[in-house]
């Protein structure tokens, strides 16, 4: 086991101790298109189901439609020896539909934290998947086949860096004084250098420090950038501090792969698809912001008043992470 | 660093109350499922496909620990992994906590499970389910797992963690203390110092327990992580309350909601504390925001209770239908509880309070019995059950206003009377009802004492 991911397992120690929560239910339901034609089969614990409203619950509860048009049909419902519910309905569906949307909203009406195991069967493919409330709708479709783990790993990234709102922060703070294209690469590119080194040196294992340690440092990198932007920095040199901060956000990235204990020989893999990913998001950032700095920064008013406000404003965020950081 | 916690009262029979909101009990009802080729409902998730699809549940937020989830389906799709699926099981018993739904230890289960499959002895998972188990209320299986997993890895602080929650439910204290001081032996932080913490307070020693959760908080701060450091704020919380410090109870809540913004124990720790000050208008939205966030029986309960003392009848008997309807699905105890505290239905109070002592016999279930016997006339039969509550000597007013009752009931009123004033010196106004109630039954044995006094004359 890996160091956070012991350490993960102290959580969850000390969460055991006095939580909230309670039995919860857990229900099945085949879902298959043929034909034009939704065999739909569904299955409850005794007391999920309130007796006598079955047929009306599930009517109204599983809500299949298809090319627009929505898939009719009546429900069956059996009791079992033990009191559970099965129900069964054929929904006609559009004839040449090869592709359904079931919502179950179903699921409210049922106990909290109930979970719904869903197979969905079309075109000689099979797929499960759990639905409950806040997520409860599935395609039944004979559609592509699930994402290659690379694709996932890209998509991560892609996800991390955009949910990283003090990354975004920071990037978008060391543009917001300008300068020469020249200039605003290097930093871009000090910046991404460094990250994808200390992300790569935490997955590897040579260096793992705190997020006690890394998350402060992070808001402060933040507010640093803000305060430096009041006093018009020379941006020939700008990149290389960018380089030493950088260093300590990619520690930040590392925090969604380093818990993940990747095994040795998909490592490489990992994360060049995560780094990619990370990058991606970066660029697809950089593409809506630059534009935009560029054309505002040619106008006085913008350097003037603009650029000295925002970078204020961003020193407020980042002091208030770096206090939730160190004293929580 | 010694506790001596291993020296605690021998009252073994004795278990732990959870403070207000902790695990508002339930009788574990098999969960749902189906099965399509027998006639009875399925209990558990029914092969590898399931366990899965559970395991995989979607993961959609976007905060540390739906990205490490989505990463850790991402590395499972390359390998198979025991420590991988462990980790997974962990990640899910987070967000379970951090998200109030329950429905997440399903995945974690899962998750434990495949772990458990791809290596038969992994100790961590075993501690895992047992932790699962603990928070379905499965106790006996929660402590048997626990042991098993010890047996393979005696200095787990997972397994140690789960063994003790279970014993304190069934009402071996004793025996969970002594797993807490493991615990604190090997590693003093927010998991063993919160229990230790906890046990003193069962134990009557409110002030040595406010400095063990300050120790707790202290060790336990993770930027990735923050709910369980914010649940010992509101345990915390609540000890201030229980003491009528309803500033610190509320400085204790605030801060929690500040780090899990809408954390619902701590919506409904504030609004115990705007109930206790009387301002009902504050208090509504707080439940109503804490019950949409998170359907317990006490929380539906409490929001029935203050909409009714601001007047909105109608909203009251909502509010308490929807808790009494959920009560029945998934939580004899608190429904008990609700049921013996309004005098409704004590037939029933009485027989789904019986079943929960037979599944865990500590002293939260023995006092809603005792409670349950007392409406029901039982007086006898209540004071023998509220003798061994309060034989720990915890400091909760509720304890001492139902033991108070029952004595005096019993026919020992001045004892009585001293436990009801002993109830109100604590907190003036720890349960709205309960505290009014409280008020006229000390003032009825005033009555009755003055009028023998007259009458002796």
């Amino acid at each position: 086991m890996s160091r956070a991911s012991r350490a993960v397992a102290l959580l969850a120690a000390a969460a055991s101790a006095v939580a909230v929560a309670h039995p919860v239910g857990l229900s099945r339901g085949d879902y298959r298109l043929e034909g034009g034609t939704l065999s739909a089969a569904l299955e409850f614990a005794p007391g999920e189901l309130p007796a006598g409203r079955e047929a009306a619950l599930l009517q109204e509860g599983v809500v299949a439609s298809a090319g627009g048009a929505r898939c009719e049909g009546p429900w069956q419902v059996s009791r079992m020896d033990d009191g559970g519910a099965r129900a069964q309905a054929s929904l006609r569906c559009p004839l040449s539909a090869d592709r359904a949307s079931i919502a179950l909203p179903l699921l409210d009406q049922l106990a909290p934290g109930h979970r719904h195991i869903a197979r969905a069967v079309a075109g000689g493919r099979e797929a499960e998947s759990v639905l409950f409330r806040g997520q409860a709708s599935l395609e039944v479709s004979a559609g592509a086949a699930p994402r290659p783990s690379f694709l996932s790993f890209i998509a991560l990234g892609f996800e991390h860096i955009l949910a990283g709102i003090d990354h975004l922060l920071f990037l978008f703070g060391l543009l917001l004084v300008g300068g020469r294209f020249r200039e605003l690469l290097k930093v871009v590119t000090a910046f991404t250098v460094a990250h994808s080194l200390s992300l790569a040196a935490t997955v590897f294992g040579l260096l793992a420090p705190s997020p006690s340690l890394t998350e402060p440092l992070i808001a402060l990198s933040i507010a640093y950038v803000g305060v430096e932007n009041l006093f018009k920095p020379d941006p020939k040199k700008r990149w290389r501090l960018t380089f030493l901060f950088g260093l300590v956000h990619g520690f930040g990235f590392a925090g969604a792969l380093a818990e993940i204990s990747l095994p040795a020989a998909q490592k490489p893999l990992a994360l060049l698809g995560f780094n990619l990913g990370v990058e991606l998001g970066q660029l697809a950032v950089l593409a809506l912001v630059l534009p935009a700095l560029g054309a505002l920064s040619r106008t006085r008013w913008f350097q003037r008043r603009a650029v000295p406000a925002l970078s204020a404003l961003i020193v407020v965020p980042a002091m208030i992470w770096f206090v939730a950081r160190v004293s929580f | 660093m010694t506790l001596k916690l291993n020296r605690l009262s021998t009252l073994s029979l004795l278990a732990a109350a959870l403070a207000l909101l902790a695990l508002p009990g339930c009788k574990p009802s098999a969960p749902a499922g189906a099965s399509t080729s027998t006639s009875t409902s399925a209990a558990a998730p029914q092969g590898d496909a399931e366990l899965k699809a559970l395991a995989f549940t979607h993961a959609e937020g976007k905060d540390a620990i739906d990205t490490t989830i989505r990463g850790l389906k991402a590395r499972l799709e390359l390998e198979n992994n025991a420590d991988a699926w462990a980790v997974l099981a962990q990640q899910w018993i987070l967000k379970a906590r951090h998200t109030q739904d329950p429905g997440y230890y399903l995945s974690a289960d899962a998750a434990a499970q495949l772990a458990l499959k791809a290596d038969p002895g992994h100790a961590l998972a075993l501690g895992l389910r047992a932790t699962v188990k603990m928070n379905q209320h499965r106790f006996a299986e929660a402590r048997d797992m626990a042991r098993a997993a010890l047996r393979k890895d005696p200095e787990s602080l997972t397994s140690l963690g789960a063994l003790a929650d279970a014993l304190l439910e069934l009402g071996e204290v004793d025996a969970s203390a002594n797993a807490v001081q493991q615990m604190v032996n090997l590693k003093p932080d927010l998991a063993s110092y919160g229990r230790a913490a906890h046990l003193r307070w069962l134990h009557g020693d409110a002030e040595t327990a406010k400095r063990f959760y300050r120790s707790a908080i202290d060790s336990g701060t993770n930027p990735r992580a923050p709910e369980p450091a914010s649940w010992m704020v509101v345990q915390v919380a609540l000890v201030f309350f229980n003491q009528g410090d309803l500033d610190g109870a509320e400085a204790g809540f605030q801060l929690a909601l500040k780090r899990v913004p809408g954390y619902p124990p701590a919506l409904v720790g504030l609004a115990r504390v705007e109930l206790a000050r009387g301002l009902t208008a504050k208090a509504i939205p707080l439940l109503e925001q804490a019950w949409a966030k998170s359907q317990l029986v006490e929380t539906g309960w409490l929001l029935g209770d203050a909409r009714a003392a601001s007047g909105d009848d109608k909203g009251a008997r909502a509010a308490w239908d929807a808790a009494i309807a959920l009560g029945e699905r998934t939580d004899h105890l608190s429904l008990g509880n609700m049921l013996a505290a309004k005098s409704w239905r004590i037939p029933d109070a009485l027989q789904r309070l019986e079943g929960e002592l037979r599944e865990r016999p500590n002293q939260a279930v023995r006092d809603a019995y005792s409670w349950a016997l007392y409406r029901a006339g039982r007086f006898q039969e209540a004071k023998a059950q509220s003798d061994q509550v309060m034989a720990l000597g915890t400091p909760e007013p509720r304890y001492f206003f139902h033991a108070g009752a029952i004595r005096a009931a019993a026919g020992d009123a001045a004892s009585g009377r001293a436990l009801l004033e002993r109830a109100l010196k604590l907190n003036p106004a720890f349960d709205l009802e309960a505290a009014r109630e409280c008020k006229d039954l000390l003032a009825k044995l005033d009555a009755a004492a003055v009028g023998a006094v007259a009458g002796g004359r």
